[in-house]
């Protein structure tokens, strides 16, 4: 398996009287060129996970196989994983520092150790998957860009990199419909074109309903429940839970519950309103 | 690095806690001021005495030892040195130094008076609260108004200041986060690099700092803070029986003490 997480817990300021549990017995194996949702209230312990996929956690039980090696096992190997895991955070404040777009997307590639002309090629590819043009941002300075231009220079800065797998922690949080659509768009081109394996943490499944083969839900650090999306999705459980439902799948459930003949388990807005359209007719 | 502890505050609610800290300042000037005149042997056991009464008293004694940790190799330094140039008998050699009698009492000495102003200062910041701490201060300089001193201004900058470290704390454990993803190594032997990646640490702190300190004025300003202008705040400093008591006595056994030692 690629990605093999077994046992996994994880303890933040293990030993202290203000410890705080991260994760607990995570079992999680996710395929080659699969694409993986992750759901779960806040403080379930979704960063925490996608932190152990690239190392930057270290569990304190259990163990994170990437190829079938430790990630852990040596200094190499764990530089291997960061290169191999590209992990996007949600804040690009956090990582955008460099005078131009250029600079900044380089900061990758050249740190992992690209030749100069591969950095180039790869700057060029990451800022053409994200849809930035080259020649209009390349001498921008990052700052000056808008909120979901900064996040596409932060989304390329990780690809840029060439990541085998890419794991984005609440990319689309905040940003409006537009810009939630590129960053989707380039992810599935990513997916879809040259295999590269997702783990996408959100709040809003409906954005990637039809992407992610797997939903994932965390609670209190542990797997709650993971299936194929809309099965999951279907779970009453889900509502219990005090997550982020989509309307149309409560609004579905407020139809059954009267009786309602429904043809199959809308998600997105456009479902529910075949459906509605449907019961009209 | 993840979480520090900020300051050495342990919450309590001991007689010692809920002095005021106004009272707390003073009496630990008086107890600094006595540390310097500590002589005879007996004035140091009676001073150790009240040392580890008072901590227990404030039920911190578990912190005793961790406190004087950093001051220990400074402790032991002092020691070492007048132990060595001192001269004197000497009671024995170390290799090719010999170690005095007049400076092993020399360098004991200062070093116990070391052990003793660390521990005052710190059974205050173990038993006050920061903010308290500041408020108290504050408070204490507040007759420096009359000449130009803006004390109430200084006091909301060290609040603020105090009341920012975690928060830049976090912000310092997510950029480093987000760089090392990026494949920076922080821990590199290889000064150059070393220096760029201190840049792509800095930058977004730095960022995030000016950002962050914008907001806040705007949010103090629409709520009507301006500087200059009398403030009130939620919780009063109020001097109660026992501060009053207790800088009776503190001030008594102080007095007594300069007595004798000008009567002796
Ligand atoms: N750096 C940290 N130090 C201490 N506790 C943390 C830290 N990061 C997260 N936690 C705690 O770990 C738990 C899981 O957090 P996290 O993985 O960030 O959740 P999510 O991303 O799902 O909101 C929470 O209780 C949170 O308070
Ligand atoms: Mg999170």
């Amino acid at each position: 398996m690629p990605i093999e997480l077994t046992n996994v817990s994880y303890t933040y300021l293990k030993g202290t009287p203000v410890a705080r549990l991260g994760l607990r017995d995570v079992d999680l194996h996710i395929g080659d060129g699969e694409w993986i949702a992750v759901m779960g209230p806040t403080g379930s312990g979704k960063s925490t996970l996608l932190q152990h996929l690239n190392g930057l956690l270290k569990p304190d039980a259990g163990t994170v196989l990437i190829d079938n090696f430790n990630i852990h096992a040596s200094a190499k190997i764990l530089r291997e994983t960061r290169q191999k895991v590209g992990l996007v955070f949600q804040y690009p404040e956090h990582q955008l520092f460099s005078s131009t777009v250029w600079k900044e997307i380089c900061y990758g590639p050249e740190n992992f150790g690209f030749s100069g002309s591969d950095v180039e090629t790869a700057v060029k590819k990451a800022m053409e998957t994200v849809g930035l043009e080259f020649t209009r941002y390349k001498d921008c300075s990052p700052t000056e860009l808008s909120g979901g231009e900064k996040r596409r220079v932060a989304l390329a800065g990780v690809l840029a990199a060439n990541p085998r797998f890419i794991v984005l922690d609440e990319p689309t949080a905040g940003m409006d419909y537009s810009g939630i659509q590129r960053i989707v768009e380039a992810v599935r081109r990513l997916n879809r074109d040259r295999g590269v394996t997702v783990v996408w943490v959100t709040h809003d499944i409906t954005e990637v309903v039809d992407l992610a083969d797997r939903l994932l839900v965390l609670n209190s650090g542990r797997v709650e429940a993971v299936g194929a999306t809309r099965e999951i999705l279907a779970d009453p459980r889900l509502a219990a839970l005090g997550l982020d439902v989509p309307i149309a799948v409560t609004v579905a459930d407020g139809l059954r519950k009267k009786g309602k003949p429904l043809a199959g388990y809308p998600v997105t807005i456009d479902e529910i309103k075949q459906e509605i359209v449907n019961l009209l007719r | 690095m993840e979480g520090i502890v900020l300051g050495q505050y342990i919450p309590g609610n001991s007689f010692i806690h809920r002095l005021d800290p106004r009272s707390k300042l003073v009496i630990s000037i008086i107890l600094l001021w006595m540390v310097f005149l500590l002589t005879r042997p007996a004035e140091f056991v009676g001073f150790s005495v009240f040392i580890v009464f008072s901590y227990f008293m404030a039920g911190v004694t578990g912190s005793f030892l961790r406190v004087l940790k950093p001051g220990f190799y400074l402790i032991l330094f002092t020691l070492t040195v007048n132990m060595v140039f001192t001269p004197g008998h000497s009671i024995f050699s170390l290799g090719p130094v010999a170690v005095t009698r007049e400076g092993f009492i020399l360098g004991a000495v200062i070093g116990l008076k070391l052990v003793f102003l660390i521990s005052v200062s710190s059974l205050i910041t173990l038993t006050t609260s920061p903010v308290r701490m500041t408020d108290g201060l504050e408070r204490l300089l507040r007759p420096l108004r009359r000449i130009g001193v803006p004390v109430s201004e200084l006091g909301m900058m060290m609040n603020i200041a105090l009341r920012f470290i975690p928060t830049f704390w976090e912000e310092t454990d997510k950029i480093k986060k987000a760089q090392v993803s990026r494949g920076a190594d922080f821990n590199t032997w290889n000064l150059s690099r070393r220096v760029k990646y201190a840049t792509a640490l800095l930058v977004p702190l730095f960022v995030s700092a000016f950002r962050k300190s914008d907001e806040l004025a705007v949010s103090m300003e629409a709520r009507g803070y301006s500087v200059g202008m009398e403030r009130t705040s939620l919780y009063e400093l109020e001097m109660h029986k026992r501060d009053y008591v207790t800088l009776v006595v503190v001030s008594v056994l102080a007095a007594v003490f300069l007595w004798y030692r000008t009567a002796v």
